[in-house]
Formats: C-alpha cells, structure tokens, sequence
C-alpha cells in the first residue's frame, strides 16, 4: 500500500468512524458505552503504530490551496491521551444510568478532537475546533441543572468569539500569503498571527482569557469535566503549538503566557475549597506548563490529560465537594489510593508519567522560565497535598468565611452515574497508562529523581505553612461581561508587545 | 479611493459595531444578536477579498478576472456553523429566561452565585 493510501486509511480510522459511531448510536439509541469505548481502543492501536512509525505522513488534499493533513508523533502523542481518556470515561460510564445523548455526544467529540489533531491548515482547524465548541456545550449542559446551563452558554459564547477573531486572523493571513497552509505562517502579519492566536488561547483556556474554565469545568459532571480538561482543552493547544512551530512571533507570545497562565493558576488553585473548582484551576495552570516549551508540549499535553481526567473520575466519586469535610472515614480505602496516586502523579513524582514529561519542560525551559516554572511545580505539589493528608476525623463543621458558604450544599460531585464503589477498571487502566508512559519517557537519573523529591518536599512544606489559612480571592473576571472584556484587551496588548518585542 | 476599499473599511466598521454591542449591552439576547452582527461581518470581508474581477468562477472564461472560489467555499462552512451556534444561543438563552426572570447578564451572574 502506498504511504497515503495508508494515511488515508488513519483519517478513516481517527476521525470518521467515531463521527459515524456517534451519529449511529445517537440515532439508534442502542449500544450503551460500546460506541466510545471500542472507538478509543481503535485509535489507541492506531495512535501506536503511528508512534512507532518512521516518517510523518502529509496528506494534501487541494493543491495549491493548502488544505493539509499531517500525521506525525505529535498528532500521534495527542490521540493517544485522547483514546486512552475516551477509554477511561467509557470504563468508567458502564455502571449506572446516565442521558441517553451522553457517550454519543462524546463519541463526536473524540472524533472532532482527532481531526484537530492531525489538520495542517487554517481552515480545517476552525471547523473542528467550532464543532468542537457546540459538542462541549452540550455536554457541560447534560446535567439539566440551572447552574450548567448558564455556564455552558457563557463557554459557548466565549469560545464563539474568539473563533471570530480567528477567522478575522484566517482572512489576513489568506490575503497576504494565499494559502490556509500552516506551513505558509512565518510569513503572515503579525496582526494576523495575534487574531489566530486569541481564538485558540480562548479555547485553550491559557491564562486570563481562558478564565471561563474552572466555571465550566467545575460545573459539569464529573465524566464530562474528565472530558473536558483530558481533551477538548487539547482542541485549543494542539494548533496554538502547531502555529508556534512555524512562527517566531507566536512563539514568544507563548513563551510569556506559558508561566504566567501557570503561576496565576497555582496561585488560585492553593486557597480553594471546592475540589471540583481546585481541579479546574490546575488545568489552567498545567496549560501553562504546556504552552510555556511549545516543542515539548504535546509531551506534557498527554501526561496531563491521562492525571487530569483520573483525578476528575475520583472527586467524581466523592461524597462532597467540600474537601474540609473529606477524611479518611467519608473516603473509602480504594478511592483514596486513586486519589493518591493521581496527586503524586501530577505533582510530577517518579516513575508516572507526570515527571518525564515535567522534565522535559524543564530541560527545554528559558532561563528566566525556569524559576517560575519551578515556583509552579512546588505549587502544584501543595495544593495536592489537600488530597495526601487527609485528617483523621472530618475537620468540624464550621462556615467561617465567605468563601466556603458560596460553595454548593454537600451534593455528590459526580452529578449522573455516582455509582458508589471504590476503584474499577478505569482506574487500573489510567493508572497502567501513566506509569508506560512514564517508562517510556524516562528520565530516571539521580539527580533528576533528587529534584522531583525535593519539589514534592518543598510543595508539602508550603501547605504545612498554608493549612487553615484562606485568602477571598475574587471571582469577578469570570462573569461574561468580564470575559469578553478581558479577551479584547488580551488582543490589544498582546499586538502592542509583540510588535514592541520583536520589531 | 477604491470602491473595494471602502467597502473593506464600511465592513470592518460593522465587525467593531458589533463588537460594541457584545461588550456594553447588557441584555444577553441583545448581546447574541450583537455577536451575530460581527459573524457578518467577517463573512462579507471574505467574500469582498474574494471578489478579484467581478465575474462568478462558474461564468469565468479562464485569466485572472474570475472570483476566488477558495475562501468562497469556506465561507460557507462558517456560515453554517455560525447559523447553528446562533440557534443553540437563542434557545438555550430562552431556557435560561425561565428560570431567572431576566436577561440583564449581570443579575444573572448574581442569582447564579446565590443559588
């Protein structure tokens, strides 16, 4: 077979049998999980062999007009934490009732997600990134909850105009070099990059336009924010490294954004309540580690979506939100190894996947990158460490400040399929899955080992320091009228200082 | 002063127009609407880039005086898609009309925390 006819087959395999899959079941209404969970374990085959492939696979379908596809180990890095999440979530969805729109929504998803992934060129990025904006919508809003539907319009609308500003960005870039190609970039304007850039730092939920996140993610079930943080985040910051590839200027926006989206991150992360929200802001930090070395970020991208989506599959299971009212009696003995291990993991301890990939951001990190990235890291490690120590007894009941009476009453985090068991088949399969993939990415020296430890040791210092303290940190950039305004000024500014920086 | 590039610069004043209403009205159906207005916007500059010599590429009898077909068909896509987004918006804006009793984003905001 020819090497395209072979690539052609992969497009087949990644993106158009989960679409059919989806349209099937949500038409027949019949199959349970088996859509979802036999398409991740194809992709997940496909994704593999792709990795051990030699050579990228270019696939140009019209010419001269640039409409590309590249499969290369990037995608490849990209569907493999997409199959192996979409995997999880379908283990994980097998008890219990849940909508019946729910896995073939997701389904779509998975495909659209893959199609992200492997497109090259301007044109086909916006269409599967709007399509996967209104699958996402409709997830967040599964639950039927009053609170979910207005979080899900406010990420519908965000989302929707920054994908205005990016085919703004498309036009420009059209107009001056005639191709949608990404290869074409390092000669576009640079107000055309700036435009491209916004709509993607939007879906990718990097820094403060991406502020929408932890309402979103923090409201939806619990199956859906493993979704959600796992993959459809990915959707913004596959091309947003694609393009940083191919262009200086978006590159350096990346570079600032990266720590700085980590740090403000981390920063809210330390002093929240809700687990659900705390696990929302660490994805907005944990895209900022990814987007802060853009040549590594698919690593970081992956490890990330297989901890992230674990650690929403466990508070999913959880019997609050509160995690003052968590303690070793409310968590059962199997969850709270799950949780464990899904902190450590995260926090970047040898052997999971976490420290490999935390390495090689750290060995391809600037050096004024270095230091605030590494802030982050002990950051990260303390605010997990909520979940490492758990008191004895339920700390008692007290509402004390402000913070914690807005949290929601003790309601189950999960939201649909609460099934109440300890670990099941998704949790060996995500823990299996970190740990290959930390033994695949290496990394296991001495000194290396020594430094993981003593962030760890750091981290856990830190919220020794931190423990009962609180901080009113205001919410207030997260309401809609705040979000638009924030997006536009993010526009302005980052013009202003990428044309002061580079010109 | 071109035609072509007055028209870019009326088309460019309408995106901001809309951009205006997405920002500073309050109302959310007037702010769907708002961002429906930009969505045109930006489809008619692409169909103005595309426009090179007048003539539709069907009708076209070969040079360089015929439309650009490109940014044409994606055009469409966008369309599509945005027509679909603009749906959803209204009807879920409805939905959420009924349970809060208002359309003021601001007070929404304030009824959704105290919930």
């Amino acid at each position: 077979m020819t090497e395209s006819g072979a690539g052609y087959l992969f497009v087949l395999l990644f993106v158009f049998l989960p679409l059919c899959a989806g349209v099937v079941a949500a038409v027949t209404g019949r199959g349970g999980t088996v859509p979802l969970g036999l398409c991740a374990v194809l992709s997940l085959a496909g994704a593999l062999r792709l990795l051990t492939g030699e050579e990228a696979i270019r696939l140009v379908l019209l010419g001269s007009y640039g409409v590309e596809l590249l499969l290369d180990r990037v995608a490849a890095t990209f569907i493999f934490a997409n199959s192996v999440v979409c995997l999880a979530v379908a283990l994980h969805l097998r008890h219990g009732s849940v909508p019946s729109l729910l896995v073939p929504v997701m389904t779509m998803l998975s495909g659209t997600a893959n199609a992200v992934f492997l497109s090259y060129d301007l044109f086909n990025i916006f269409v599967a990134v709007d399509l996967s904006t209104i699958l996402g919508f409709l997830l967040i809003r599964m639950g039927r909850k009053p609170r979910q539907i207005w979080s899900s319009i406010k990420y519908l609308f965000v989302n929707n105009l920054g994908m205005i500003f990016y085919l703004l960005g498309c036009l420009d870039v059209y107009r001056h070099v005639g191709t949608f190609s990404l290869s074409a970039l390092s000669g576009a304007p640079l107000s055309a990059v700036v435009l491209l850039m916004g709509g993607l730092v939007v879906k990718g939920g990097l820094f403060l336009p991406g502020l929408w996140l932890p309402e979103a993610h923090g409201e939806a079930d619990a199956p859906v924010s493993a979704l959600l943080s796992g993959v459809v985040v990915k959707i913004g910051l596959a091309p947003l490294l694609r393009i940083a590839g191919e262009n200086e200027a978006a590159r350096g926006l990346l570079l600032v954004l990266g720590p700085a989206a980590a740090l403000w991150g981390v920063f809210h992360a330390l002093f929240e309540k809700d687990a659900k929200r705390l696990l929302a802001y660490h994805t907005l930090s944990q895209v900022g580690f990814i987007a802060a070395v853009p040549s590594v970020g698919h690593l970081y991208a992956a490890a990330h979506g297989l901890f992230k989506s674990w650690l929403f599959l466990s508070v999913g299971r959880l019997l609050t939100r509160r995690i003052a009212a968590l303690s070793r009696e409310t968590v059962s003995r199997s969850l709270r190894v799950a949780l464990v291990l899904g902190s450590l993991a995260i926090s970047g301890c040898p052997p999971f996947a976490g420290f490999g990939a935390k390495l090689r951001v750290m060995g391809g990190a600037l050096p004024w990158q270095e230091p605030l990235l590494l802030l982050a890291a002990v950051g990260t490690a303390a605010s997990f460490a909520k979940f490492l120590f758990l008191p004895r007894k339920g700390a008692p009941f007290a509402l004390k400040d402000a913070a914690e009476k807005e949290l929601p009453p003790v309601s189950p985090a999960g939201g649909m399929a609460t099934p109440s068991r300890g670990a099941g088949f998704e949790d060996v399969w995500l823990g299996a899955a970190l740990f290959g993939m930390g033994l695949f990415l290496g990394g296991f020296e001495a000194k290396e080992i020594v430094k993981a430890v003593l962030v760890l040791g750091g981290g856990w210092g830190m919220f020794a320091l931190l423990r009962g303290r609180s901080l009113p940190l205001s919410r207030s950039l997260e309401t809609m009228e705040n979000l638009v305004g924030v997006l536009v000024l993010f526009l302005a500014v980052a013009l202003l200082g990428v044309r002061t920086w580079f010109f | 002063m071109s035609v072509s590039f007055l028209l870019r610069m009326l088309l460019l004043a309408v995106v901001l127009f809309g951009l205006w209403g997405v920002l500073f009205r309050r109302n959310l159906l007037f702010k769907v609407l708002a961002m429906d207005i930009m969505n045109t916007g930006v489809i008619s500059l692409y169909v103005l880039s595309a426009r090179r010599g007048g003539v539709a590429p069907v009708a076209g009898t070969g040079g360089d005086a015929f439309a650009d077909p490109l940014p044409q068909a994606v055009i469409v896509t966008a369309i599509v898609i945005g027509f679909s987004i603009l749906a959803l918006l209204i009807v879920y804006v409805m939905d959420l009309s009924r349970h809060f009793h208002t359309l003021d984003a601001d007070r929404i905001e304030e009824r959704w925390r105290r919930d």
